[in-house]
């Protein structure tokens, strides 16, 4: 039996190509979701297929704003840690006005009317996202004040 | 009051749990992961006596003795490491005076996650990895936030450092248990990124019919085994596996553990899990790359490229606001489809971050100025519990060169590409110890032995130029003789498709190992019709250069008539050039899945 599953595993990793582990890491920007480091395809495929994992994925819960700027007008922990693990989730909500992660943050900070919510984040997006190095602390402070 | 001084009598306590028998009580087995022999912990941390993982009494009466004689009051006391014990044995036993312990950590993870209900989760196969099609599951812990993002994912799998190992080893040790297997409590959300987002797996999610106070049991046990690790068996004792002893624990009337003998494959736990009725609805969530094929269609031709030289900075972001030939939903599908498949990218690590913000900051930027749109519509696929259980066994009736042959087939594990799509991925093939044997003229013959064969065709499309592959190795009766001969081959290609179906062209390379090795190349062509619900069309031609200057043809054709989930009736021809006469072979093939 091992023989045979060493042929298979032998087999996938000649034949597999895409690429590379998972990087997790989480930051306060844009651009933090998640990324792959350019290792190689066959770790991809073999993780995919032999439900591993690399890196330590952790039981707890951390707050995922560990080094992040503290938000000056919204004192939410759960909504900050929300945004600064979502950053590119929600800014590409928000440029498209709808989206479950939008819903999310509006059920964080008690905004009872979802998609006025919404239309008013689509409408701020460049007062919310003032550059493209928004941090979360920016972000969530600028919904405080622009949009709800 | 000391908490040294034990002021019950543990003893008492001891034999009352005796008179009850509740060291034979499945709950208390279920909290051990006994299995009537031993517990398949493999962490002494886990048990509070050297024997307990093969004496659940002793194990009883150890953490009685634990609960009573607490060294520290922290949430390193017994009693906050195992809660779940302590609240069963409290209720049966009725325990009184126990030492007051603060389980900080406990607490603040109780309060977090808020355990209301249960979802089982599958992550659905992952494009040109045939293999994941095994799939893998974990569970949701769902709180009662509307928003299931803020719910918590409790996850098991190998724990493994790739800077110190390679590929190889990590699959050798995962297959045979070299590694620990760790649970991890995540954020719903990390785990969309990395199964949805970054591994582009559509996800499928089962809500379970769990009550709050079952959810809220099972979190206690969870938490037991926070900080243990046990051998990771891909087969066995894997991820799956691992969900169902959890399931159990919070509802002990469950069965599920006990359908699984050889192997645990992650789709299959969902099937039990529908048969136990405890499913209450379902719900589809398109990966990354459903999403953006499901964009390709509202593009259309123009559209669809013009996304394309955005993201590659072939044409100006500019020339796209202020294209006339497009509409203003025109434009907002194409901004879409462009932060889109530019976050892909990123996540592909095809761009550099720095790019990546500058690009995606000017686009959502864009985008948001033009205003509300219609949502992107997302047709969901048939659900993987339409599709066929794992095992499959067939009873056929062929005729070969004219003569009356009977088959019968075994195959474990899983799909073929000339069976019903329904529940599977389009264009994926995975075969694990395929066997058939042939019976004619009072004899009885090998027609297969398939080690493994993988396939993924996958269908080529603007934002999605793939490439598709296969492999296969084990006996076949291809060869240019009547008898079966091991062949190992690797082949690529490319496929594409429509709504009816799609077709493929690979070359395979390969090689049989008889008594001097026969290596060649084949060039093969084929096309596969799917789009009825019930009946699928395969025809593949296949051309064979032989090193030794054979050549060879090799043709079939088959419709599979699928009765019902697992039931399928498949009609086909095979036609195979021979060293004398060719070989015809006609079949009505009786399926059956379990």
């Amino acid at each position: 039996m091992k023989k045979i599953l060493l042929g298979a595993v032998v087999a996938l990793a000649l034949a597999t190509t895409g690429s590379a582990t998972v990087n997790d890491q989480t930051g306060c920007g844009l651009g933090a979701m998640i990324i792959r480091d350019n290792s190689s395809a066959v770790m991809l495929a073999l993780q995919a297929t032999t439900n591993g994992i690399f890196g330590n994925q952790t039981f707890g819960i951390t707050s995922g704003t560990l080094g992040c700027k503290k938000t000056q007008f919204v004192m939410n922990d759960r909504a900050s840690e929300f945004v600064a693990s979502n950053m590119d989730q929600l800014a590409s909500e928000i440029s498209k006005g709808h989206g479950e992660s939008v819903d999310t943050l509006a059920e964080l900070l008690n905004v009872q009317d979802k998609p006025a919510f919404a239309s008013a984040l689509q409408a701020n997006y460049n007062k919310i996202y003032a550059s493209q190095n928004a941090k979360m602390s920016d972000v969530l402070d600028n919904i405080s004040t622009t949009a709800i | 009051m000391s908490f040294y001084e034990a002021n019950a009598d543990v003893h008492e306590y001891q034999k009352k749990a005796d008179d009850l028998h509740l060291a034979d009580e499945r709950y208390w087995h279920l909290l051990l992961h006994f299995t009537g022999k031993e517990s398949e912990i493999d962490d002494p941390k886990f048990f509070f006596t050297k024997n307990g993982k093969t004496d659940p009494q002793r194990e009883l009466h150890a953490t009685i003795d634990a609960f009573y004689n607490e060294t520290t009051l922290d949430d390193n006391s017994s009693a906050c490491r195992f809660p779940a014990r302590l609240e069963w044995l409290k209720e049966k036993l009725e325990l009184k005076d126990l030492p007051i312990v603060t389980c900080k950590k406990y607490d603040e993870i109780v309060k977090k996650l808020d355990p209301k209900s249960v979802t089982l989760v599958f992550p659905a196969a992952h494009i040109n990895s045939p293999a994941s099609m095994f799939g893998h599951t974990f569970l949701r812990i769902n709180s009662s936030y509307n928003s299931k993002l803020l719910s918590y994912a409790i996850n098991y799998a190998a724990a493994a450092d790739p800077d110190k190992e390679n590929g190889f080893i990590f699959a050798m040790k995962g297959l045979s248990g070299g590694y620990y297997g760790t649970y991890s409590l995540l954020p719903y959300y990390e785990k969309l990124k990395e199964y949805r987002d970054t591994e582009a797996r559509d996800i499928w999610e089962y809500d379970l019919d769990l009550t709050p106070d079952e959810t809220k049991k099972m979190l206690r046990h969870i938490w037991e085994l926070s900080d243990t690790s046990s051998f990771y068996y891909f087969f066995t004792e894997n991820c799956s596996y691992n969900m169902l002893w959890l399931l159990e624990v919070a509802r002990p009337s469950l069965h599920l553990r006990e359908n699984f003998r050889y192997q645990v494959i992650p789709l299959e736990t969902v099937h039990v899990v529908e048969d136990q009725n405890i499913v209450k609805s379902k719900n589809y969530r398109a990966s990354k790359r459903t999403e953006l094929l499901a964009y390709e269609k509202v593009l259309g031709e123009d559209a669809k490229e013009k996304t394309l030289k955005l993201v590659h900075e072939k044409i100006a972001l500019q020339d796209i606001v202020e294209d006339t030939s497009l509409s203003l939903e025109q434009k907002q599908v194409v901004l879409e489809a462009a932060i889109d498949l530019l976050e892909y990218e990123f996540m592909k690590s095809r761009i550099k971050k720095e790019e990546y913000i500058k690009r995606f900051h000017e686009i959502s930027s864009a985008r948001a100025s033009l205003g509300k749109g219609t949502p992107l519509e997302i047709v969901t696929p048939p659900n993987p519990d339409n599709g066929n259980r794992a095992l499959r066994t067939s009873v056929e009736q062929g005729w070969r060169d004219g003569k009356s042959t009977q088959f019968i087939g075994l195959r474990p594990a899983y799909h073929d590409i000339r069976d019903s799509s329904i529940g599977f991925m389009r264009g994926t093939q995975i075969e694990f110890l395929d066997f058939e044997m042939s019976y004619s003229d009072h004899k009885i013959q090998l027609e297969k032995a398939t080690l493994v064969s993988l396939e993924s065709l996958s269908q080529r499309s603007t934002f999605f130029p793939e490439f598709s592959w296969r492999m296969k190795t084990g006996f076949d009766k291809n060869f240019m003789d009547n008898d079966a001969h091991y062949i190992f081959t690797v082949g690529a290609g490319y496929s594409w498709g429509n709504e009816y179906g799609y077709l493929y062209t690979l070359a395979d390379p390969f090689t049989y190992f008889n008594t001097n090795l026969q290596t060649g190349v084949g060039g093969s062509v084929g096309v596969v019709l799917d789009k009825s619900e019930n009946f699928t069309t395969n025809l593949a031609l296949t051309h064979r250069w032989y090193y030794a200057q054979k050549n060879q043809w090799l043709a079939s054709l088959s419709e599979n008539y699928r009765v019902n989930k697992n039931i399928s009736l498949q009609f086909s021809y095979e036609y195979k050039d021979k060293e004398i006469t060719p070989q015809k072979t006609y079949k009505v093939a009786f399926n059956y899945f379990f």
